[in-house]
């Protein structure tokens, strides 16, 4: 499903973000990825869903070698990764409903689906009565759960989230994780990027463990699955 | 709920696009005016050649002695008699005193005694449609006739009038083609300007897996709004500015189909009407090329 390769990264006139980060993620599996903050973790996810090209290292997403993609493949291989941002990135001026349906109106999903599944998935994460709200007069906990379900609507093979769990109490987080299970059992695979390591520990799923931007700890250079 | 739909750009509230509408009801408005002149151009020389091109004029000079004074009508009536009898010659009739002191009457005044002056006759002279008549040969039989008789058959001056037509056909084609990429590049400014402004967003689609054409259409169907506006505007202020020149046009002393007013004045037929009506679509249909060709361009050179 994933595989990284001696994957650096390094911004122009900035640091060195990422370092010789090898793993690889079978189809199906459940991982989280922690470390400290600025350990680069969101910069690794940014790179597996095709925000970032590797300044060196080669990186393998769903069997394509991600530097021979062209640009025209790129649309139809994002439409398989959904992903969480740690900043929401919610569009302001769209509904609750419109943002939820954003990955299946763009995937050309007929709007019978959308109206089937958006208030569905709404009522599950709790914003059932707020589908017509924006995003703006949400909580923070709220808008963290739209953009979950933002990510998921569309079922995909890959799921990224970066600190999903960050602005909901204990109760929504868990059950958030649980809905990440969920998915996962239905064949997604899944990588959370987290340092609430309380979170984590509740859950026996293997753990990359990143530091100064290198891949510390269980899966350093070998499989993890 | 679910039948507000909105763009996912908020493409409504850019500065740039505000603008837009005025911009493009302006180019409609001046483009609209431009074809206008140029189908009145064309219609008018139309007019010109259809009204001279089947008639001649011949000059009878004025004697130069009293004794010639007293052979003038006879002079007359055997180049009369010479034109009737030319084939391809419909009719020749040749103008009293009376007409040609009407004809003078404009630049000397209606009092103006004109029995001293030396004044041509003239005889008005009509061909038949599609006949061919060999001008230089008939000059020489008429001359021989009447001496110093010359014949007009107005080309060089339909000729000038001509040039002078096909001149404003071209000012007002460069006009319109100005008008046109003033357009473009009034929405290709409001597209660049949206794709700074909602870069995030547009970032965003991008990585749900949106592809250039998705974002390219938000675009275009927010050029498709903006310039049907500015079209129907445009199209009506061009419209009425047109109605407005027609009935003036409409009210000059045109009664006389020979009348210089007749000649220059404008009146749309409906093919007319409806190649001027195809001005604003064809605005709103350049806008939203442009709008989309801009964005696939600029898109495409992202990473």
């Amino acid at each position: 499903m994933v595989r990284f390769e001696k994957v650096g990264m390094k911004f122009r006139d900035g640091p060195t973000v990422l370092e010789e980060v090898s793993f690889f993620l079978q189809a199906g599996s459940f991982h989280f990825l922690t470390g400290p903050s600025g350990a680069g973790k969101s910069t690794l996810l940014k790179i597996m869903y095709l925000g970032l090209k590797p300044t060196s290292g080669r990186v393998r997403l769903f069997d394509r070698d991600v530097a021979g993609i062209a640009r025209a493949e790129l649309p139809a291989l994002r439409r398989k990764v959904g992903v969480v941002f740690q900043d929401f990135r919610l569009i302001n001026h769209l509904s609750v409903l419109d943002n939820v349906a954003l990955p299946l109106r763009i995937a050309g999903a007929k709007e019978a689906m959308v109206r089937r599944h958006v208030p569905e998935l709404l009522d599950w994460v709790g914003l059932g009565a707020h589908m017509d709200a924006l995003p703006a007069t949400l909580s923070g906990g709220q808008q963290q759960r739209v953009a979950i379900a933002r990510a998921v609507i569309s079922r995909p093979k890959l799921l990224l989230a970066d600190e999903p769990t960050g602005n909901v109490d204990d109760q929504i987080a868990m059950r958030l994780l649980y809905l990440f299970e969920e998915l996962n059992r239905m064949g997604t695979t899944v990588m959370i990027a987290t340092h609430n390591q309380g979170l984590v520990d509740r859950f026996s799923y293997p753990q990359l463990f990143l530091r100064g931007g290198r891949l510390i700890g269980p899966g350093e250079d070998s499989e993890v699955a | 709920m679910f039948w507000r739909r909105h763009s996912d750009l908020p493409l409504r509230g850019d500065a740039s696009s505000r603008f837009l509408p005025w911009i493009v009801a302006v180019m409609v408005f001046l483009a609209v005016l431009a074809v206008a002149g140029l189908l009145a151009a064309q219609e008018v020389v139309g007019r010109w050649q259809w009204a001279l091109s089947g008639t001649l004029t011949v000059q009878v000079p004025p004697p130069v002695d009293a004794a010639g004074a007293t052979n003038m009508e006879d002079r007359i009536g055997k180049a009369v008699e010479l034109l009737r009898r030319t084939p391809g010659v419909a009719s020749a009739e040749a103008l009293s005193e009376a007409e040609t002191r009407a004809l003078l009457e404009p630049w000397l005044g209606a009092g103006a005694a004109i029995d001293g002056l030396p004044v041509p006759r003239l005889i008005d002279v009509t061909l038949i449609p599609g006949a061919t008549v060999d001008f230089a040969a008939l000059e020489g039989r008429l001359a021989a006739q009447a001496p110093g008789a010359t014949l007009d058959d107005h080309g060089r001056w339909l000729g000038d009038l001509v040039r002078l037509a096909r001149s404003v056909e071209a000012v007002a084609a460069a006009i319109v083609l100005l008008v046109a990429l003033a357009g473009i590049a009034a929405v290709v400014f409001a597209v660049r300007t949206g794709l700074a402004i909602h870069r995030e967003v547009i970032d965003l689609l991008h990585l749900i897996g949106a592809r250039d054409s998705y974002i390219a259409r938000e675009f275009a169907r927010q050029a498709f709004t903006l310039s049907l506006l500015g079209s129907l505007l445009g199209a009506v202020l061009g419209g009425g500015a047109l109605l407005a020149l027609q009935t003036i046009g409409g009210n000059s002393p045109a009664g006389d189909p020979e009348a210089l007013a007749d000649m220059l004045s404008i009146g749309f037929d409906a093919r007319e009407w409806i190649i001027l009506a195809a001005v604003p679509i064809a605005a709103i249909l350049l806008s939203v090329a442009t709008a989309r060709l801009s964005v696939m361009r600029a898109l495409s050179r992202l990473v």
